[in-house]
């Protein structure tokens, strides 16, 4: 008993000189601005945009005085632009922008603000955001980006001369810069191609109105054209010999079935010169984008 | 974007009912071709979507005049002529991409 006492006694003695167990707060992660600020560039450069923004916002709510604010507002927006959440990104880039005026990071939220807004199809507004963008900041490493923004977005709105405008503004404003003859060479692009070669959808129409087919042929569907012919030549030939024949329910018969056809074929054949208007734009517009060698 | 997911948006979920008579007329008589006659010999259009199903959209989408007049100028392209291009791009299916939102006239 008394060994029992004496050895509780000692246990007692030696316990504070144990060595404590290591409390949570030794051994967790602490949060530091660079830790949180590394995990939401982490999810950034993986593709998880919609954590990334997360990541970001828990930044600012934890050190919303950090020096590195700034930087996480705008990650924000980049996060919605590449997750492809253009009217957020939009908007958030706008107020990075209207928070700082012309320092920080106002001419990268400009500038992102109006690809946001080209990618939304507001021409308009992304041309005001990428002029905002060169007049605020002209020495910014995204004015003469937001130049040739600028000259695309003038293109995508159908106004080639504004887009060749923007072009030798380009010029004339960064002649050192590297992607001068590039710009050259796609305004000798643009000048080869004006007037960009067009096809009438009306008179298309018109043209498979009076023969069924040829406003195809005159959009370039051959094979198109030879089926419409056909098809509502068969039609209207039925219909013909039908009436000729006295035979007036074949031909109401015959005449209803082809009557959608034959304007379809008016419809088709307007579509068709729509179409290759389209496609001639785009094949330009593909070769800009080429000479351009930047991807927006 | 990644993340959690959204509230669905089906093409059925913002579907609205059909009220006009000539409409429901002419997506009845698609249905019906679509349910009895097309499974006959199977699939054969050579476009996605497929003819009855671009018209029973054309139709349903923009008004029985502009669906017909588009299902009729589809149904005389899906023909031996048929090429990929620009305009009709070749899907992994082997079947050419034409929905009716690339044929409403608009440059």
């Amino acid at each position: 008993m008394i060994r029992l006492l004496v050895r509780l006694l000692l246990l007692v003695a030696i316990f504070p000189a144990l060595p404590a167990p290591p409390s949570a707060a030794e051994t967790g992660i602490v949060i530091t601005e660079e830790v949180q600020l590394k995990l939401a560039d982490a999810f950034m450069a993986e593709g998880e945009y919609y954590r990334a923004v997360t990541e970001y916002k828990r930044f600012l709510f934890l050190f919303p005085d950090a020096e590195k604010a700034d930087y996480a507002r705008f990650r924000v927006g980049l996060a919605h632009y590449r997750g492809g959440e253009y009217e957020t990104a939009a908007q958030t880039f706008a107020t990075v922008r209207e928070t700082h005026g012309t320092i920080g990071y106002a001419a990268d939220s400009g500038y992102f603000e109006g690809l946001s807004l080209w990618k939304l199809g507001r021409f308009d507004r992304a041309g005001t955001a990428f002029d905002g963008v060169v007049a605020t900041d002209p020495a910014s490493e995204y004015a003469p980006l937001a130049l040739l923004g600028k000259s695309l977005v003038s293109f995508d709105a159908k106004n080639i001369p504004g887009c060749r405008s923007e072009l030798v503004r380009f010029l004339s404003s960064y002649p050192e810069d590297s992607r001068a003859d590039n710009v050259r060479e796609t305004i000798a692009l643009l000048d080869k191609n004006q007037p960009l070669p067009r096809k009438s959808p009306v008179l298309a129409g018109v043209m498979s109105a009076v023969v069924p087919g040829s406003g195809y042929l005159y959009a370039g569907r051959t094979g198109d054209g030879i089926t419409a012919l056909i098809v509502n030549g068969l039609f209207i030939a039925g219909t013909v010999v039908a009436i000729h024949q006295e035979n007036y329910a074949v031909a109401a018969i015959v005449g209803g079935i082809g009557l959608p056809f034959y304007v379809g074929n008016i419809y088709g054949s307007a579509n068709a010169a729509t179409k290759w208007n389209i496609g001639v734009r785009k094949d330009l517009r593909g070769k800009i984008a080429v000479s351009l060698d930047h991807r927006f | 974007m990644k993340g959690p997911a959204g509230p669905a948006h089906g093409p059925t979920g913002d579907r609205e009912p059909e009220t006009s008579s000539v409409r429901l007329v002419f997506l009845g008589a698609i249905e019906l071709f679509q349910k009895r006659i097309s499974p006959i010999e199977g699939p054969r259009c050579g476009f996605s979507p497929s003819c009855s199903a671009f018209g029973h959209q054309a139709v349903r989408e923009h008004g029985p005049v502009r669906g017909v007049m588009m299902t009729a100028d589809r149904l005389m392209r899906d023909t031996i002529f048929l090429e990929p291009g620009p305009d009709n791009p070749l899907l992994p299916t082997g079947r050419l991409f034409d929905p009716p939102s690339e044929n409403l006239l608009n440059e």
